[in-house]
């Protein structure tokens, strides 16, 4: 079943009158409970195409479904709430809110969708255990490592169950250790809940343990290698 | 007879028991006389008083200018409340229609213009603090909201809407109000508490005081009324100021946002 489908996007930026083609004409489509990545030097459009499919930016041309919703028909406020409900985010940086515990952070999303305490801790703590993280649920981001950090982003980023999670170079802050165990963790999650994950990456790790990876360079799709 | 000791400052002699002559105008607006003997001092906080009054027996008095026993001429009401003033001049001169109702503003009307001045001066101290407490505000929340950018731009991407972000923030600044607001009323009344017991001594200026009939020792009060009023002001600042910030706050790009320092 497509999760996601990007009917020959393409973003052109204006930089000091110069015409950049950030991600030129590029068509893919995915399907649920898929682990791919997106590889490919600098500046070849990974982030921007990920960016594009999150709805965190507007194609020049093209289209975008998701789940059959064309992202560009949407309103802004109507695209905060598709993102919301459909689209999981697992950043660079973590960007975990230091203020809340671990098991606040998890939860946020599914306080923003008004779901019951009840299922709320269940999810969480489902998720906590998943992660291996469930007896730090009441520390701080600042009491914990950058691998807890980002095994608690990817928690928050499935907490809903959004059709994708996105991840634009999840590994990228981490030692080799650290990374392995993330990597590990989000496949077994890929596994587990079914969902989607698409990486943006130079990581090899990640790569070697992709089923799909997707090549870019200058904005364009220069292979697309589905691995059995 | 007692008089004031601003009296006898003017007195060219003072020994208890020396004589002094009184004139007055009788009721028939004849001018009338007579010798009292000087019986003691009195000292209050109001020179003006002292430098005009002095005490006799009302006996001696009313014999003098022809009232009866039991006649008075004049009535001093104090009321406990002076904001009620106007109102309760008005209701006796309505039950009194007879007699002539002067309050305090009319027999004193320079302490009336005072009393006035600083009631305005307060107005516009409290609004100089407001302003104040309004610009350090927004500075604060435009300082959190440019060190949270990253913060923020990642609420957005993951789904917290424009108002929940423009709610946020506006809380945020609400609490921030709330907690120096109650913090500073908390001081204050234990500061006037312990001040509206031992009073403050403003002796330096004593003599400015006294020729309005103020003490130089101020005993400071305080309304619940004021602090509500002040609860509500500061909240109502705080809403207001918050808005700016929380406008800056919305016009964030996400994608721009998750990637800043």
């Amino acid at each position: 079943m497509k999760v996601l489908q990007i009917n020959n996007v393409s973003k052109i930026y204006n930089e000091n009158d110069v015409q950049v083609n950030a991600v030129n004409g590029v068509t893919l489509d995915f399907q649920e409970a898929e682990f791919a990545a997106v590889v490919g030097p600098s500046g070849s459009g990974k982030t921007t195409l990920l960016n594009l499919i999150g709805g965190l930016d507007n194609p020049t041309s093209g289209e975008i479904l998701i789940d059959g919703t064309n992202l560009s028909k949407l309103k802004s406020s109507e695209l905060i709430d598709f993102r919301m409900r459909n689209i999981g985010f697992v950043f660079q940086a973590y960007n975990l809110i230091p203020v809340l515990t671990a098991k606040e952070n998890v939860e946020f999303i599914m306080n923003l969708q008004k779901w019951s305490k009840k299922d709320r801790d269940e999810r969480t703590f489902e998720l906590l255990k998943a992660v291996g993280l469930f007896d730090r649920a009441n520390s701080r981001p600042t009491k914990m490592s950058g691998g807890q950090q980002q095994r608690i982003a990817v928690a928050r980023a499935l907490a809903s169950r959004p059709k994708f999670v996105l991840a634009d170079e999840p590994t990228a802050n981490l030692d080799s250790k650290s990374a392995s165990t993330l990597l590990e963790i989000m496949e077994k999650l890929n596994h587990e809940e079914k969902i989607t994950f698409i990486f943006s990456t130079h990581d090899a790790r990640v790569v070697k343990m992709a089923h799909r990876v997707i090549t870019l360079e200058d904005g364009k799709v220069i292979s697309d290698d589905l691995r059995e | 007879m007692k008089y004031g000791v601003l009296i006898r400052k003017e007195a060219w002699s003072f020994r208890e028991g020396a004589r002094l002559t009184l004139t007055f105008l009788d009721s028939d607006n004849n001018l009338v006389g007579a010798v009292f003997r000087l019986a003691g001092l009195y000292d209050i906080t109001n020179s003006m008083f002292e430098k005009s009054t002095v005490f006799v027996r009302s006996s001696d008095l009313n014999k003098l200018i022809g009232l009866g026993e039991n006649d008075f001429h004049q009535l001093v009401v104090k009321i406990s409340n002076i904001d009620q003033t106007d109102a309760v001049t008005d209701i006796i001169a309505q039950k009194l229609p007879d007699l002539e109702v002067i309050n305090w503003k009319k027999l004193q009307p320079d302490l009336a213009m005072m009393t006035g001045m600083v009631e305005q001066f307060y107005l516009i101290f409290g609004l100089i603090i407001l302003a104040a407490l309004a610009f350090g505000i927004i500075n604060t929340m435009l300082m959190v909201v440019m060190e949270r950018t990253r913060e923020l731009g990642m609420l957005t991407a993951i789904g917290m809407n424009k108002r929940k972000v423009f709610s946020m923030i506006m809380l945020e600044s609400v609490f921030l109000s709330l907690i120096g607001g109650v913090t500073g009323m908390i001081i204050s009344y234990i500061l006037i508490s312990i001040t509206s017991h031992t009073g403050i001594d403003l002796s330096q200026q004593a003599e400015g005081f006294e020729a309005f009939g103020y003490s130089a020792i101020v005993y400071p009060m305080i309304s619940a009324r004021f602090f509500v009023m002040v609860a509500v002001l500061i909240i109502i600042t705080g809403v207001l100021s918050s808005i700016y910030p929380s406008m800056k706050a919305l016009k964030l790009n996400p994608v721009e946002a998750i990637r800043s320092e």
